[in-house]
């Protein structure tokens, strides 16, 4: 037999898809800090976190990701994607890039992509269900009512969420997120 | 629920379904420290393009396939077992992949043993422990699936090989990887895996954890056959190739029954294929279990062949009969398209006497004299097993 006829085959790489979940978590992970500032909610959500939480989003093998966590004063902040020297207390790893391709095109809502056994996540489970939560909020802010209604379990009712407080807090999360 | 004295199951493998799922492959192997599989198929994966579609998804992992040996054929030989062990030490393989129907993963089985034990000789594995060190094993099932790639069995030259360990550790059904098929080639499968685990659950050994399974392979086959036979939905399909999957878990914990003996046998005496005879019989089988044993056929069958309406509306002493009835119709409604009697198959009356006397000793004395013969011949003109209770 020749062993030649049968080569050694590399995998190659999905550049668009990386570039494209890496803007939508930069985006995200802005977006988060924006919100903690914004909005009670997710105030509320991250003041029951401990004080070195520090979340990692990252697809498997070799990202893109994100990094958001509190720093010293207790203050949300995202810290871009470099894990190096970086205390992580909940790591979510998402299986591959496809699988979050389908997350952030919004065909499956987080809790879907959970249920389809794409993201493997080490820590807590209160604090992954926190951060979950946190991520509908800003997922509402950021997304018109079409495409949130993909991304998210159950879309906020009118007394859940006013919309007095969905659009003025749109419009301070987007004014955060790209400007300081 | 039946439940023996005693009884044993065993499972090994996980099965990963639905769409995308071949892109956790490279994850499901690291977490098995497995960095570099081989991946072993036929040339008709190869021709369709599922190879490549496998190839596409291990794209941004950063991992390697070794080669992929595409040498298997039907038929699968103990040199292609050879030829595909020699390749994999040669590109320092740690892993398999089976990409196909049973050949495909029966080559992947014995490949499996032979880089494990660092041998080049099958022919030592006379008898197979139950506690083997083998490496990460993963299949990938396609349109050509039998059921037995899960299955705890290989055939080489005709030789089984039999280890709970054998099983895959993973099998992965993406629908891309089920093309579509000609109508006979999408029943006889499913046919065949449905009268496996029929037989499994209708046994006097059955076990409750043996049964889920069954049931469940059985409720996929009969919601999804009639829609993926006429070209249905993707879930149709993957409904399918589920519930053929689970059949081999069933099949490898069950004890052989008259069915499965009777269609074996048939099948190397006349040339016909095993789905296609054991397709023919399971009805008949059925029948002559509903209406000569002590047991007779459980109603819970009832249930996942014909549906919880039918189940519910039907009296309990009257279950056993319409799950019968149920089987017939499922068999009889693909007629169009497949033989349903052996008289259709031309086979003259002579080898259906060879045939019941070959595998009347082994199962005499729990279905009686004549008991074998009986099913055939009430499967030779399609018309229902004469005798016993109505």
């Amino acid at each position: 037999m020749n062993i030649n006829k049968y080569p050694e085959i590399k995998s190659g790489g999905k550049l668009i898809k990386k570039i494209y979940v890496a803007v939508m978590l930069w985006i995200v992970g802005r977006a988060i800090q924006a919100a903690s500032r914004v909005d009670r909610e997710v105030k509320e959500e991250f003041g029951r976190l401990s004080d070195d939480f520090m979340m990692h989003l990252h697809v498997l093998p070799s990202g893109p990701g994100m990094i958001v966590g509190k720093d010293k004063n207790g203050k949300v902040k995202y810290m871009g994607w470099n894990p190096k020297g970086k205390k992580i207390t909940l790591d979510m790893k998402v299986k591959n890039i496809e699988g979050a391709m389908l997350m952030f095109t919004f065909q499956e809502s987080t809790c879907v992509a959970s249920a389809n056994n794409r993201l493997a996540v080490s820590g807590n489970v209160p604090d992954t269900m926190a951060f979950i939560r946190i991520l509908n909020i800003v997922e509402t802010y950021l997304l018109p009512k079409i495409i949130t209604s993909f991304a998210v379990k159950r879309y906020p009712k009118w007394s859940q969420m006013s919309p007095m407080r969905k659009y003025a807090g749109r419009v301070l999360v987007y004014v955060r997120t790209f400007t300081f | 629920m039946q439940i023996p004295d005693y009884f044993k199951f065993f499972n090994k493998t996980r099965i990963v379904s639905g769409k995308k799922s071949l892109e956790n492959i490279p994850y499901e192997l690291q977490s098995m420290d497995a960095v570099k599989p081989l991946v072993i198929t036929d040339k008709r994966s190869v021709d369709e393009g599922l190879v490549k579609i496998l190839i596409d998804a291990y794209g941004d992992s950063g991992l390697v396939i070794g080669a992929v040996f595409d040498g298997v054929t039907a038929y699968t030989s103990a040199k292609t077992v050879l030829d595909a062990a020699r390749l994999f030490r040669a590109r320092g393989c740690d892993s398999i992949i089976s990409i196909g129907g049973e050949s495909c993963a029966f080559a992947a089985k014995a490949l499996n043993l032979l880089v494990s034990h660092k041998t080049e000789d099958l022919l030592q594995f006379d008898s197979l422990p139950d506690n083997m060190h083998l490496c990460p094993f993963i299949v990938i099932p396609t349109s050509d699936s039998s059921g037995r790639e899960t299955s705890t069995r290989s055939v080489i030259d005709g030789r089984i090989y039999e280890s709970d360990e054998l099983m895959p550790d993973i099998a992965v059904i993406d629908p891309r990887m089920l093309k579509k098929r000609g109508k006979a080639e999408t029943i006889l499968p499913a046919l065949r895996a449905m009268a496996e685990a029929v037989e499994a659950c209708t046994e006097d050994a059955a076990n409750p954890m043996n049964d889920s399974f069954a049931f469940a392979s059985i409720q996929l086959i009969c919601e999804n056959l009639a829609a993926a036979v006429n070209g249905g939905s993707v879930k149709s399909v993957l409904g399918l190739a589920n519930g053929i999957a689970i059949s081999g878990i069933v099949w490898s914990n069950a004890p052989e029954g008259i069915g499965s003996a009777l269609a074996e046998e048939l099948a190397v005496r006349t040339g016909n294929s095993r789905e296609l005879c054991a397709a023919v019989l399971l009805p008949h089988t059925l029948d002559y279990k509903l209406k000569n044993t002590k047991k007779s056929v459980r109603g819970e069958l009832l249930l996942p062949v014909a549906g919880i309406d039918r189940y519910c509306a039907a009296a309990e002493t009257e279950r056993g009969l319409l799950g019968v009835e149920a089987v017939f119709e499922i068999v009889k409604g693909m007629n169009k398209y497949i033989p349903v009697t052996l008289k259709e198959l031309n086979i003259p009356r002579y080898i259906l006497e060879s045939t019941a006397e070959a595998v009347e000793d082994s199962f005499a004395k729990q279905y009686g004299k004549g008991g074998a013969l009986m099913i055939l011949e009430s499967a030779y003109n399609g018309e229902r097993v004469s005798g016993g209770k109505k």
